[in-house]
């Protein structure tokens, strides 16, 4: 599996890896938030990115001391009929990251 | 001469040859005293015959320019200059229509469809700002956007079809010009558009493709800031980005993403939601219902539209609805008054009726004889049921062949010596039909095609002919010969008119090449197909008839513009006439690759349908 940006998408084995580091918002990135969604500007790139309410809330847990695992967890004790989040998680942190919204270390 | 051309806070001077002044009437202002900009573009005579070179400040020039070519690249590099350094406010690259206090944004990029959508909406009572720049800036007050300003140059219509389709009749004539880019047509401009405040508005993504079923999906804020952002001009230039901006004018205004195929489909949908969405500005629920909605009628409408598209089904047909027998009895009478129906039982009504009342003098003289073009649809059994009640009328289903050569059948068909044809949506003038009778009795042995002089709706301009002249894709220019004043003037000589009404005896019918496909094509053809067997083709002036242009429902049919090419290619090639000049405008037109293909394509087909 891929993220959005080409790189590959962690194994089963990367993702226990993964799962633990903390992601960090990028800086320089205009956002606005509209009834529950979220659009950025990238000045860098003079391009627009939108986030569907889902996406924008995995983005604003994503607060530089959270990490990846304690994301997932606080996702599960809000969605408990949601089943094993991991994969999902990790699959929108991917597509942030190759949007240029996060920076995983 | 020199103007300037200002759009929001921003100004461009601009000098351009006095020959060209017409293109720029009502669209630059003559320098108010606060000085010339220091941005300008300069359009002048180039050193080679009607060639144009241009040179801007801050932009690339160009030399050797056609007169189209110039106009085009001028007033692109006029749009370049003007938001290239705008700060105070987005440039969206979107159309603009307005009606009231109510605006339609249609933001997109070139090739979406801006222009044809918003000549579309002109069509249908909106004015008309500008199909390619808006300018959107914030009411300082803290009262939401405002529209600050508009771009309103020259609409460059990149599809030839839509030019005639797209201008109402009495606009036919405006100012136009054949480029690379497209046509070049300078229409009347409306009042002004400045710095307007956005309360009431509706916000249109368009997407043209050809074919594709019609689809409005509702934007939620985001995705609607996000689009507006992907077609701003400017985000450069403005704070954040322009995300304020295009987050204020999203939240505030409902917007929809729209995918369509023709411009059929927009009727009865797009118009109505628009207005509905204008005067209630409905929440995302209720948008989603309405477009819901509107998709579902639009797709029951279109699906019986899609007559002669390929592979389309006849929708108007449902499996348990009988065709209507045709109407055995023939009615040997003087005159065989024919018409052939897609779906339009209103027409065919009024068009008998009107006959009917307005020339009780010939009652029992004359046959009717409607061929249904589509006699499993909804209006067959209605159009059947009429010989109850219209004396002399025939009902003849012809599903079988659709298209502009279905009227041979009426010739087929006629019991009279003498056949008048005439679209399902045309009146004629008290009394013509016994003339015409007189005139034909007066000449039993005449090969000549009658035809009169078509009213317009203000029941005062006349169109007597058609000058053979190629124009926008179509052969044939309106005309309007002064010996038709008087309906009492003798008649005279026309070189082609349009087929909305025209009579003949019916033995001397020469035909329709029973190869023509689809609609357009047989002005002119028909004719010189009169003239090379000996007839004159004239008109008569007391032959008046008034034709139904507006639809605001659409056709019944489709339309298709390369039928018509075909169709013309066929024509001329039956009456060995020379096809070089239509080849040289539809070169012109579409551009010589593209001309040079469709004409290939078609002869190739011809011939493949010569060899089965």
């Amino acid at each position: 599996m891929n993220f959005a940006d080409g790189t590959r998408r962690a194994s089963c084995d990367e993702d226990r890896a993964m799962i633990d580091l903390v992601p960090t918002r990028a800086a320089g990135v205009e956002c606005e938030v509209i009834d529950g969604e979220m659009v950025f500007y990238r000045p860098q790139t003079t391009s627009a990115i939108y986030l569907n309410s889902t996406a924008a809330l995995i983005w604003g847990l994503c607060d530089g001391e959270r990490s990846i695992s304690q994301i997932k967890d606080l996702l599960g004790d809000s969605y408990p009929d949601a089943g094993d989040l991991t994969e999902e998680v990790l699959n929108a942190i991917g597509e942030l990251r190759g949007s240029g919204l996060l920076v995983l270390p | 001469v020199k103007k300037v051309i200002q759009f929001g806070s921003s100004r461009v001077a601009i000098s351009y040859p006095s020959e060209l002044r017409p293109w720029f009437e009502d669209l630059a202002t003559p320098d108010d005293g606060s000085g010339l900009p220091d941005k300008w573009v300069r359009l002048y005579q180039g050193s080679a015959p009607v060639r144009y070179d241009i040179i801007a400040s801050g932009a690339d020039g160009a030399k050797g320019l056609e007169t189209g070519e110039a106009l085009a690249t001028f007033w692109e590099r006029i749009g370049f200059l003007l938001v290239n350094e705008l700060s105070d406010a987005m440039a969206l690259h979107a159309a603009a229509v307005r009606v009231g206090d109510g605006f339609v944004l249609m933001p997109g990029s070139s090739g979406s469809g801006k222009t044809r959508l918003s000549l579309w909406y002109r069509a249908h009572g909106f004015e008309l700002g500008t199909d390619e720049i808006v300018g959107v800036g914030l009411s300082p007050n803290g009262g939401g956007p405002v529209l600050s300003g508009i771009f309103e140059r020259p609409l460059v219509i990149k599809s030839v079809a839509d030019v005639g389709e797209l201008l109402p009749p009495e606009e036919s004539n405006c100012l136009q010009q054949a480029s690379r880019f497209g046509t070049l047509v300078k229409l009347r401009t409306g009042g002004a558009w400045q710095s307007e405040r956005l309360s009431r508005g509706f916000i249109v993504f368009p997407t043209f493709a050809a074919g594709s079923q019609l689809e409005l999906t509702p934007l939620t804020a985001g995705e609607s800031c996000l689009r507006l952002l992907d077609n701003c001009l400017n985000v450069r230039n403005l704070p954040r980005g322009g995300l304020s901006l295009a987050g204020a004018l999203a939240r505030g205004v409902p917007a929809v993403s729209l995918r369509y195929g023709a411009l059929a489909q927009l009727e009865g949908t797009l118009d109505v939601l628009t207005r509905q969405v204008l005067a209630a500005r409905p929440n995302l629920d209720d948008l989603t219902a309405l477009c819901e909605a509107f998709v579902a009628r639009s797709a029951i409408r279109y699906g019986q539209l899609s007559v002669n598209a390929p592979g389309a089904t006849d929708a108007g047909s449902t499996p348990n609805r009988v065709t209507p027998a045709a109407t055995a009895k023939r009615f040997t009478r003087r005159l065989t008054v024919g018409m052939a129906t897609f779906d339009d039982y209103d027409g065919v009504y009024f068009t008998i009726q009107a006959l009917r009342f307005a020339n009780p003098e010939i009652e029992g003289a004359i046959e009717f004889v409607v061929i249904d073009n589509n006699p499993g649809g909804l209006c067959a059994q209605a159009l059947s049921d009429l010989s109850k009640w219209v004396d002399g009328y025939r009902y003849i289903p012809r599903g079988e062949w659709s298209g502009t050569s279905i009227r041979n059948a009426i010739f087929e068909e006629a019991s009279s010596p003498l056949v008048l044809c005439v679209d399902s949506h045309v009146l004629i003038a008290p009394g013509a039909l016994a003339r015409l009778i007189a005139h034909a009795d007066a000449e039993p042995d005449c090969h000549d095609l009658l035809q009169g002089p078509m009213i317009y709706d203000d029941l005062r301009n006349l169109s007597t002919h058609m000058e053979p002249r190629w124009r926008n894709g179509m052969y044939g220019i309106w005309g309007d010969d002064p010996r038709a004043s008087d309906p009492s003037s003798p008649p005279f000589e026309i070189p082609m008119h349009g087929l909305g009404l025209f009579a003949m005896r019916t033995a001397a019918w020469p035909g329709f090449n029973a190869n023509f496909r689809g609609f357009g094509g047989e002005e002119g053809y028909i004719h010189e197909k009169v003239r090379q067997r000996g007839g004159r083709t004239l008109c008569l002036p007391f032959l008046r008839w008034l034709h139904r242009f507006g639809r605001p429902l659409g056709p019944a049919y489709v339309n298709r513009w390369e039928d018509r090419i075909r169709n013309y290619v066929i024509g001329f090639e039956e009456l060995g006439l020379n096809c070089t000049e239509m080849e040289t405008h539809f070169g012109e037109l579409l551009g010589v690759e593209t001309s040079a293909r469709i004409f290939r394509e078609i002869r190739s087909s011809m011939q493949a349908e010569a060899r089965q």
